[in-house]
């Protein structure tokens, strides 16, 4: 089981009062709510009528829920089994608004359906996902979920369209949304219990309420929230299949960024969880990712809109330092619960934008942060710090000049507008073009003349920044593999020199020194300290036995005509 | 590697900065080889010492067999985690007192 990291209160597996849990699980369902601006969004760009509209929105919703419950239950085939709650999933956007555009609702049910074909496609691929995204390109999408987030966040902050230049700032706008992230930030970094498990929801309602009062809380769209009934059920249609193969490219690259998307938020959860997190695990990733194409299809077939999961979500859960599943089991029947009812999703539209903004800024932040901690968790090359270094700025190309995407070919428009996908794909392909010539074995002579301590750092370090092994893991095998090399050569037991070989396969340093000569002995008890002003058998003996301990394992072998020591470092 | 030595309240304290292995324990050995007259305890400031291999341990095992001879208590300060690893693992922890800071030992030691 993981160990818990101690700004954690309430870890993946951990209970806590049914009335904590209710309102966290409200937190977490409300904020997810809000997000379905976004098919409203697409629904209003491609003139959708006022039932598709409805039906593109309440089967979202649904399927949200759905798939929240099924990404939060532990021990599912299909399902995370970690706090991963739903929204509706914005790298859907371009091709929604496209395909309902140009061939209706069912058009856009089978593009849905191609799109999540296509990102079910990648779960059946763990082993090249594991080579694909080693730890420092996870970092990389993880930063820039955080930064797709910036701009959203920034307009919503500062009262700022896309569309229409603003020539004065509203004032009003950046004080209700610096007063909700000054208390969101101030509560989860200073107070202790309720207040920082519900620091999220009480900066938003400070936030909606300032935002009432200064006047920029927004006023329902017609036909108006009281129009809307409280309880009414829930309307789903089957739009039927439509195909156009100009679609087809955006339909499948929207579900791979879809699972890029997922794979960001699981590692982040995982990492936030975890005080010992080593690497991604990619079954969860992609049973996180099956559950969501699930509920993709389902969303597809039933007129509605894709979900994914939120990375909002997960600052929310590092601000409040719950990142129990049970959480998202209720959050996600809370969603379910919220299609029932369209004067509540009405009045959640209406959540003033610049509280929505503070919320985003700091779920941002958190996620910049976290994407650099991944990143450096490991060695840099030269290689991989190009590789991480031109994958970010590929990403802040298509971010902060637009006019770059404007320029591409309308099909590729909708791939690149996502700084996300960019990234990740520039990170992946410059992983791969920069393992030529990379071999996962190298070897050094060490002599009597070498300093041994030195020779391990360089070469240890060397390989380490080369193979992008674990920093602490080349740390402590620095000081076990010189102990080593200065006993086989001060002792004689190698004579004049030896081959220092490191082999890395991301589960396992090793370390093989080969020598001529007698092979060491490795007492199981401990041998008298007395033994290090022995001979040299007896100090051989001695070191023998400190270097079982220190490593994680040692092997006496051999290696053709040589004697072999090895010394195992788990990864 | 660098080595300090000075008095304070009668104990001999000799404080090693950087690395202690075959080449750079010679040092140390000579320094500790002869126990200033007058002095009630050794102390061997290890708070920047960032490496010790087994030559660096026999120096330590000597000095310490030299002063329990002289009737001179011998302790060791400030280990950082690797290093205090060094000495859990070879029994020296057992052998030798050894004290979170230098503080800490002269509280014992003087």
């Amino acid at each position: 089981m993981p160990r818990k990291p101690s700004n954690i209160v309430y870890a993946a597996d951990d209970k806590m009062p049914l009335g904590t849990l209710l309102v966290l699980g409200v937190q977490h369902a409300t904020l997810a709510l809000l997000f379905v601006v976004y098919p409203l969004v697409a629904a209003t760009e491609a003139g959708l009528s006022f039932t598709d509209t409805q039906i593109l929105i309440t089967s979202c919703i649904i399927f949200m829920g759905v798939a929240t419950i099924l990404e939060c239950l532990p021990r599912s085939k299909s399902g995370a089994g970690m706090l991963l709650v739903q929204i509706p999933n914005t790298a859907h956007l371009p091709l929604a608004v496209q395909a309902l555009s140009a061939g209706g609702t069912a058009l856009y049910a089978a593009m849905s359906l191609i799109a999540a074909v296509s990102q079910f496609s990648l779960t059946r691929f763990q082993n090249a996902m594991r080579a694909m995204f080693p730890p420092e390109i996870c970092g990389v999408a993880v930063t820039m979920l955080g930064v797709a987030l910036a701009a959203p966040a920034l307009r919503r902050m500062f009262g700022l369209s896309a569309h229409e230049a603003t020539t004065l700032l509203d004032l009003r706008y950046p004080l209700v949304s610096f007063t909700a992230l000054l208390i969101i930030i101030v509560l989860a970094i200073f107070s202790r219990g309720a207040l920082r498990l519900f620091a999220v929801a009480i900066g938003a309602g400070v936030g909606w309420a300032l935002a009432a009062y200064v006047g920029v809380a927004r006023a329902p769209a017609e036909p108006g929230l009281d129009a809307l009934a409280f309880i009414d059920l829930p309307q789903l249609g089957w739009p039927g299949l439509a195909f156009s193969w100009a679609m087809l490219p955006a339909a499948v690259l929207t579900g791979i960024i879809s699972a890029v998307d997922m794979l960001g938020t699981v590692v982040s959860m995982q990492r936030m969880d975890d005080a010992d997190w080593r690497r991604a695990d990619m079954g969860q990733a992609a049973r996180a990712i099956r559950a969501n194409t699930l509920s993709d299809a389902g969303a597809a077939v039933t007129g509605g809109f894709a979900s994914a999961s939120s990375s909002a979500a997960i600052g929310v859960a590092f601000a409040t330092g719950a990142t129990a599943w049970r959480i998202g089991v209720v959050s996600g029947v809370m969603i379910l619960l919220a299609a029932f009812s369209p004067k509540l999703i009405g009045a959640l539209t209406v959540i003033p934008d610049p509280v929505v903004g503070a919320i985003l800024v700091y779920s941002a932040a958190f996620l910049i942060v976290a994407g650099m901690e991944l990143i450096l968790s490991r060695r840099l090359s030269d290689r991989r710090i190009f590789t991480v270094g031109l994958a970010v700025m590929a990403g802040l190309a298509v971010a902060i000049l637009p006019e770059l995407v404007h320029a591409a070919p309308t099909w590729a428009q909708p791939i690149l507008e996502s700084p996300l996908s960019v990234s990740t794909a520039v990170a992946v392909a410059l992983n791969l073009f920069f393992r030529i010539g990379i071999r996962q074995e190298a070897a050094v002579t060490v002599t009597t003349d070498d300093n041994p301590f030195t020779a391990a750092t360089e070469f240890l370090e060397l390989q380490g920044d080369v193979w992008g092994a674990r920093r602490d893991v080349v740390a402590a095998a620095i000081p076990v593999v010189a102990e080593a090399v200065e006993m086989l050569l001060d002792t004689g037991v190698a004579p004049g020199e030896l081959e220092m070989r490191a082999k890395f396969d991301e589960m396992n340093f090793d370390v093989v020194l080969a020598y001529r000569g007698e092979a060491i002995e490795i007492p199981t008890l401990r041998p008298s300290p007395e033994d290090l002003l022995g001979d040299s058998a007896a100090v051989a003996r001695f070191v023998g036995y400190m270097l079982s301990k220190r490593a994680d394992k040692l092997v006496i072998g051999k290696t053709g005509d040589r004697q072999a020591l090895t010394l195992r470092f788990e990864h | 590697m660098q080595i300090d030595r000075f008095v304070e309240k009668d104990v001999v304290i000799t404080a090693v900065r950087g690395r202690l292995d075959s080449s750079t324990s010679p040092k140390l050995d000579e320094f500790m080889a002869v126990i200033p007259d007058g002095s009630s305890a050794l102390l061997l400031d290890f708070a920047e010492l960032t490496y010790i291999s087994s030559a660096g341990l026999r120096v330590v095992l000597k000095a310490a067999k030299l002063a329990k001879g002289s009737g001179v208590t011998l302790a060791i300060c400030g280990l950082i985690p690797p290093v205090h690893e060094v000495f859990d693992v070879s029994g020296f922890s057992t052998l030798i007192p050894i004290h979170p800071t230098r503080d800490a030992a002269l509280a014992i030691l003087a």
